[in-house]
């Protein structure tokens, strides 16, 4: 399935012929950010240890190379509220976004917990991002927060996920700690449904099973065991969860007339994954490790085999491993990734290639004291078949004001998703 | 007669070119001749009562050519256990590094340090060579080697000389890095005798010009233990200052193993 982002995105907007002033068509949204801030503020005048809130206003600017129009222009407030009691701290981080291209006003809730503190146990309640592994960018044991498809450029990390609901708990037994995880309901990646859509159009498609209910059978468990050593750090995971990423089965019917359809029945499937990473220094080098065994995974069989399987789907175990290298020279620091997927017990019939890779490489170097920061990374891709190229610089005018510059452009590849991005940000 | 004035006059030029190398010399004799070397000196330097652990907030102020200022402001704990010399720090401003944190072992029997840096925009504990010693720390003039604690066999010391500076009587000790890829040539120590305080200390580059001098403005005694309060670390060639000032000492107070962990790089703040 080959998307490109930036023809469907402008397909959205010719789309909507009619548009509102900003005030009405928002104003549901801006009654409820009133609402909610209101209530956040008088909740966080209750006499407390301590207080700390951090805003974050900030504009991008993405332009599209292949066309030279503006691929999206947003301006965004974060703000970052904790309140700290004797045991615990009350966080919350609202979000309210305004994209001038759209004229949509997004206000939301990007996370929301209450940490609890014990003698050697803590305790999170709520919506949060929890990040496993050591890999830079690319995703191996980080299965907790499920991705976000539908954000381009990534500007941060942490907006490549999104924030679950769940119960973490953890363990702690000097430079270890246990980590159990519950996810009370099941949050799919999220990925444009037209974009989907455009993919699968002459499809009759049927969600009936698309969704996953939340009932107690249907949560998630991860657990994660980690290590703080001399000679390396390590971390061992198992989870069952749930496949964020839909399995496409093929339905096959016949009508009277003769002429028969396909039916796409798009369903997720439960994974049960074990595995583990590490981390260790020889000399100037830092290796990095990451390793998942995953079964219950299913792939989608090529056309001309369809017919000899149940659903146009068969299931597999993946195995999926990923090394890396840094290293520091004069300020310049390098970083090299690999990353493999593997299925197991392979069949010619899966449309998936048996071997998969992703390959990143960067270089940063920081100038004029630590006030600007250049970054250059490369990022392959043999699913995607693309070769991308991203360099970017950071340039802190003070402390509170900061320019970023940048570009994602393919070398190589079918995909044409070709940007450069502006934004200034004030910390406030 | 005119051989005893021969001789006398012989007598008396021996005396004085006696004398003028003894001048001369003397400074050679009382550097090697007092009853220190440079190496106990330092071990002085080294072996000053420091308190068994220590909790402080530093403020690093660093001012460029042009008189601008950027502030840092970080909370740090350092103690021993076991033999293993143990700190962490927070970075509590500006608002773009808060909640950073770097954790650092030293190893007393000789072993590598390790370090660790949370970074709270990742989420993540990440693993970092100690090997990059010779970078600076968060754009100051302080290298990550400065910032740390020194072992007395990593230089090779020597004595110079004494010298008095406001009022205060110094010993002046040379020290030569052992290992070769140092960034610094040697460094010079003005150390305060019976306080064994580095006064001043001056590093030299590895073409042997002065780069930086690091000056104690202010100490006193907390505690019981004389702290260094307030220090500046001035870069002759970039033309670039660092000032440091530490607040809020409190040693020996009940700091325990499990602050130096992956849970307090996280929680700290």
């Amino acid at each position: 399935m080959r998307f490109n982002t930036i023809e469907l995105r402008k397909r959205k907007r010719l789309s909507k012929s009619i548009k509102k002033k900003v005030f009405q068509k928002n104003k549901k949204k801006i009654s409820l950010l009133l609402l909610t801030l209101l209530i956040t503020f008088t909740v966080f005048t209750i006499e407390t240890e301590a207080f700390y809130i951090s805003n974050n206003l900030e504009n991008r600017y993405t332009l599209d190379l292949e066309n030279t129009e503006t691929y999206d222009a947003l301006t965004i407030l974060n703000c970052k509220i904790e309140e700290g009691f004797a045991n615990s701290i009350l966080y919350i981080n609202p979000y309210l976004n305004y994209n001038y291209q759209d004229e949509d006003l997004d206000f939301g809730i990007e996370e929301a917990y209450v940490d609890l503190y014990f003698t050697d146990v803590d305790l999170r309640i709520g919506k949060q991002q929890i990040t496993w592994g050591k890999a830079d960018g690319l995703v191996v044991t980080n299965l907790v927060n499920p991705r976000d498809y539908t954000r381009y450029p990534i500007f941060e990390y942490e907006e490549q996920f999104q924030a679950v609901n769940a119960v973490k708990t953890n363990y702690y037994f000097g430079s270890d700690s246990l980590e159990l995880i519950w996810l009370p309901e099941f949050q799919p990646a999220l990925i444009d449904s037209d974009l989907i859509a455009a993919n699968l159009e002459g499809f009759k498609i049927d969600n009936t099973n698309i969704e996953i209910e939340t009932k107690l059978e249907n949560s998630e468990l991860l657990m994660r065991y980690s290590s703080l050593g001399y000679d390396y750090d390590y971390e061992l995971i198992a989870g069952y969860i749930w496949d964020d990423q839909v399995t496409f089965h093929n339905k096959i019917s016949i009508p009277p007339d003769n002429h028969p359809f396909m039916t796409i029945i798009p369903e997720h499937h439960r994974l049960m994954v074990v595995g583990g990473s590490f981390s260790t220094i020889q000399g100037s080098f830092v290796l990095r490790g990451e390793g998942t065994y995953t079964i219950g995974k299913h792939y989608n069989i090529n056309s001309k085999d369809i017919m000899e399987y149940k659903d146009g789907v068969v299931e597999k175990e993946l195995f999926k491993w990923l090394a890396g290298i840094d290293y520091n020279y004069q300020g310049y620091q390098f970083s090299y990734q690999l990353l493999q997927e593997a299925i197991l017990d392979y069949e010619d019939s899966i449309e998936q290639d048996q071997f998969t890779y992703q390959m990143t490489f960067m270089v940063k170097k920081p100038f004029f004291r630590e006030t600007m920061d250049t970054e250059l990374s490369f990022y392959y891709d043999t699913v995607q078949e693309q070769l991308m190229v991203k360099p970017k610089i950071v340039y802190d005018y003070s402390d509170q004001i900061n320019f970023s510059l940048g570009a994602n452009y393919q070398l190589e590849g079918q995909r044409k998703d070709d940007v450069l991005y502006f934004s200034t940000e004030y910390l406030f | 007669m005119m051989r005893k004035y021969f001789l006398s006059t012989v007598m008396i030029l021996t005396l004085l070119i006696m004398a003028s190398f003894s001048g001369g010399l003397s400074e050679f004799v009382n550097a090697e001749g007092m009853d220190i070397s440079g190496k106990e000196v330092m071990e002085k330097v080294y072996n000053r009562d420091a308190g068994d652990n220590r909790q402080s907030n530093l403020k690093m102020i660093l001012i460029n050519k042009h008189g601008s200022e950027r502030v840092r402001e970080l909370k740090q704990l350092s103690a021993s256990f076991a033999g293993v010399d143990k700190k962490i720090m927070f970075f509590i401003s500006p608002k773009d590094v808060r909640g950073t944190s770097f954790m650092n072992w030293s190893y007393q029997d000789g072993r590598a340090d390790i370090q660790w840096i949370y970074l709270p925009a990742l989420r993540k504990v990440r693993r970092i060579s100690s090997e990059s010693k010779s970078d600076y720390f968060m754009g100051s003039d302080f290298t990550y080697d400065d910032m740390g604690d020194r072992k007395l066999e990593d230089d090779k010391h020597r004595l110079l000389k004494t010298e008095e500076i406001n009022g205060e009587f110094c010993y002046l000790v040379e020290n030569i890095p052992v290992e070769k890829d140092s960034i610094y040539s040697k460094t010079i120590t003005w150390v305060l005798k019976d306080k064994w305080i580095e006064l001043k200390k001056e590093f030299y580059d590895q073409e042997g010009k002065l780069l930086k001098e690091l000056r104690v403005e202010e100490y006193h005694g907390i505690d019981g233990i004389l702290t260094v309060t307030i220090s500046e670390m001035e870069n002759f060639q970039s033309d670039h200052k660092t000032q440091l000032i530490v607040s809020e000492v409190e040693y020996n107070s009940n700091i325990a193993e499990s602050e130096f962990t992956e849970r307090n790089m996280r929680t700290g703040l």
